[in-house]
């Protein structure tokens, strides 16, 4: 085991130090440290657990115990070597977040009263969180940027994977939020008017949501959800200010970031609705305007119609709100645009997306996180309807003849949607593309050895499924969401074994902000509110999407690909200075 | 009116679509049963695959020492489950309840 050498080593640092602007003494010094395992709270320390009831069925949170890492044999499938850890040296160590649904809650461009119609069909179309969104994920940045060394090897982290589910109802405004927490660019996550919130949960004849001020007289308030005053104003005030996260990061397109609510075209009387002064509060008022608009997209009539009522009111069921441009919704080349709206630390500009992608309409790409590692972001959302996806097959060419030349490389692929979740067949009328299933894309990445680990997201639980064919596989993890309780994401470390065998080791990440609702004004406290909401979300069966202990805490165990030794010291040890640097450069 | 009343039975034929994002019987299946595997300590190989076919949802596995993990949730509501390891039954009942106890302290 032999690292750079002394040359190399001040080379390293005279050549990171020019880079980003630091004293080459101080970078020297800190890069000159051995490696020590991260100290910062994780679930291997602490976990939260569902405690008393505090009224009605409403109960808090309390913490249990840490989790540690359980072996995983899948696709090993043998038992592995007891002493391999103390032999093992990091390969890469990333964040992994996904469904962040960042939300505006006091957009008329959402669709909230149709959980009247049928609230758990409808369950993502309000939540009674939904106000703390850029607080729960500027918290979870937070604890990312904690966990910036890793807590098994000290390795820093070189990367973070977004999969998706980024922007929940399509808005200019909760994409630039969302980018701008995870880059540490302050955000203020209020629109229409200074100062009030205007949203449902603020009308007190909306009995069928929850309204902090008052919940009584609904579903909510006989559940037992407290009272909470000053709850939606506390949570317009602003600026939030994430930390930004410690390390370059990448996204891929979620079915919410392609269609509306993730399942529906969208109309030009949604278009309309989201930047006017009408906000639904009925579901019949809606669902004649929005799914109308949707099956009469075709016709210019239709529209006009639906402007005119749009323009003057003529439907019933809607309240009068401040306006707001921002609110403006976004088309699908706009999405990876904003992207390049963005810091180059954390970088990186694009976020995985480049020109050729805006120049093509390509919605995948391929990025390498290290000479040894590449990472293939692909779009399998549906473009059509539906909330499933499939991998289209101008793509699976695509991914099958890259994986062809990159059979010297540790692979890594990203897509918002999991093997569970890619059944979805919708096409346009006449349109013949060939859109490919779970058990085709599993058996393409099992053509490859080399292709380590599949990352994704969309059911918003923790989930580890392992894949393999004969003596080879890879491992599919899917982390939870930001949204639906838990409230966790991850971080994924990359080890060899140096017997032969590598390991994946997963940890999950709960977002740094109490365990309590209360009622303090800072963005974790204003999380911590959130995570006790979510809890409480009875129609989403909240403490069902932790996974079980198989899909959280995890040493996923496989045999190493090709001869990893081949991966010199030295060239993971200048990969981790540069991702120092980067970091102490923040 | 005929178009709202239209759109009522688009959004009702559409929204169903929305429900793998709201959670699954299988995965709530797949997630008792591995709980009660670790709870139980039992040495896993192969965690349980599962499969769904209607409402009934089976899953199989492998311990180290070679006995079949058999994880069986039959149709009805509230789901129940077994889970076997060998010839010994781990647990016989509803499957909320082992993710309630899971998620307490």
């Amino acid at each position: 085991m032999s690292g750079l050498s002394r040359r190399g080593f001040l080379a390293s640092v005279s050549a990171l130090a020019a880079a980003w602007q630091l004293s080459p003494a101080a970078l020297g010094t800190a890069l000159a440290q051995p490696l020590a395992p991260g100290q910062a709270l994780s679930t291997l320390q602490r976990t939260i657990l569902q405690g008393p009831v505090a009224q009605g069925s409403y109960r808090t949170l309390v913490t249990g115990p840490g989790e540690p890492y359980i072996p995983r044999l899948d696709v090993l499938g043998r038992t592995a070597n007891p002493d391999r850890a103390r032999s093992r040296r990091s390969l890469l160590y990333l964040g992994h977040l996904s469904d962040m649904h960042v939300i505006d809650s006091q957009s008329p461009g959402r669709i909230e009263p149709m959980i009247v119609q049928d609230h758990s069909a409808w369950a993502s179309a309000f939540h009674p969180q939904d106000p703390m969104t850029v607080h729960v994920l500027a918290a979870m940045v937070k604890a990312l940027s904690d966990l910036r060394t890793s807590p098994l090897t000290g390795a820093p982290m070189a990367a973070a994977m977004v999969t998706g589910d980024s922007a929940d109802m399509h808005s200019d405004l909760e994409l630039r939020w969302y980018i701008d927490t995870l880059d540490g660019v302050p955000v203020t996550p209020n629109s229409g008017l200074a100062d009030v919130y205007e949203g449902i949960q603020s009308w007190a004849d909306a009995t069928w949501a929850y309204r902090p001020e008052d919940p009584a007289g609904g579903d909510f308030g006989d559940y037992g959800f407290p009272r909470m005053p000053g709850l939606l104003e506390r949570a317009i005030r602003g600026p939030v200010e994430s930390p930004g996260l410690p390390a370059p990061w990448y996204a891929v397109y979620g079915n919410h970031d392609t269609l509306l609510l993730g399942t529906f075209g969208i109309s030009s009387q949604f278009r309309t609705m989201a930047v006017g002064d009408r906000k639904a509060l009925a579901w019949q008022a809606l669902a004649g305007d929005v799914l109308g608009g949707y099956a009469a997209t075709a016709s210019p009539i239709q529209r006009l119609v639906d402007a005119l009522d749009q323009r003057f009111g003529l439907s019933p069921g809607y309240r009068t709100v401040t306006p707001d441009a921002r609110r403006r919704i976004f088309e699908q080349r706009e999405f990876m645009a904003a992207h390049f709206v963005t810091p180059i630390n954390p970088g990186p500009v694009g976020h995985g997306f480049t020109q050729a992608n805006l120049d093509s309409g390509e919605t995948w790409w391929q990025a390498d996180l290290t000479p040894q590692v590449r990472v293939f972001g692909l779009d399998t959302c549906n473009q059509v309807a539906g909330p499933d996806g499939a991998v289209p097959d101008e793509q699976f060419r695509w991914l099958r003849t890259q994986l062809e030349q990159s059979r010297d490389k540790l692979c890594l692929v990203l897509s918002h949607h999991n093997s569970l979740t890619l059944e979805n067949q919708a096409l346009r009328p006449g349109a013949t593309t060939v859109l490919h299933g779970a058990e085709e894309f599993v058996d393409l990445l099992l053509d490859f050895p080399n292709v380590v680990a599949w990352l994704n997201g969309h059911t918003h639980l923790n989930q580890i499924l392992a894949h393999s064919r004969g003596k080879a596989g890879f491992w599919e993890i899917t982390t939870a969401s930001c949204i639906d309780f838990p409230q966790q994401q991850q971080v994924v470390e990359l080890v060899d074994n140096r017997d032969g065998t590598m390991s994946i080791f997963t940890t999950v990440v709960d977002h740094a902000s109490p365990i309590a609702a209360s009622t303090g004004t800072s963005y974790t406290d204003l999380a911590g509110t959130s995570r006790e909401l979510a809890a409480n979300d009875w129609i989403e069966n909240p403490f069902m999407r932790r996974g079980s202990p198989l899909d959280r805490n995890t040493e996923l165990l496989l045999p190493a690909p090709f001869d990893l030794s081949t991966i010199s010291d030295a060239a993971l040890e200048a990969q981790q200075n540069a991702a120092r640097a980067r970091v102490l450069a923040r | 009116m005929l178009v709202a009343g239209l759109m009522l039975l688009a959004g009702c034929s559409q929204a169903a679509a929305i429900a793998p994002v709201s959670g699954g019987r299988e995965a709530l299946v797949r997630f008792a049963g591995n709980d009660v595997l670790v709870a139980q300590q039992v040495a896993v190989l192969e965690a349980p695959v599962c499969a769904q076919a209607g409402e009934v949802v089976t899953c199989s596995g492998s311990t180290v020492d070679g006995q079949e993990i058999k994880v069986a949730a039959p149709a009805g509501d509230p789901a129940t489950m077994t889970v076997t390891v060998g010839s010994r039954t781990l647990y016989d009942g509803p499957v909320q309840a082992v993710v309630d106890k899971a998620g307490r302290p």
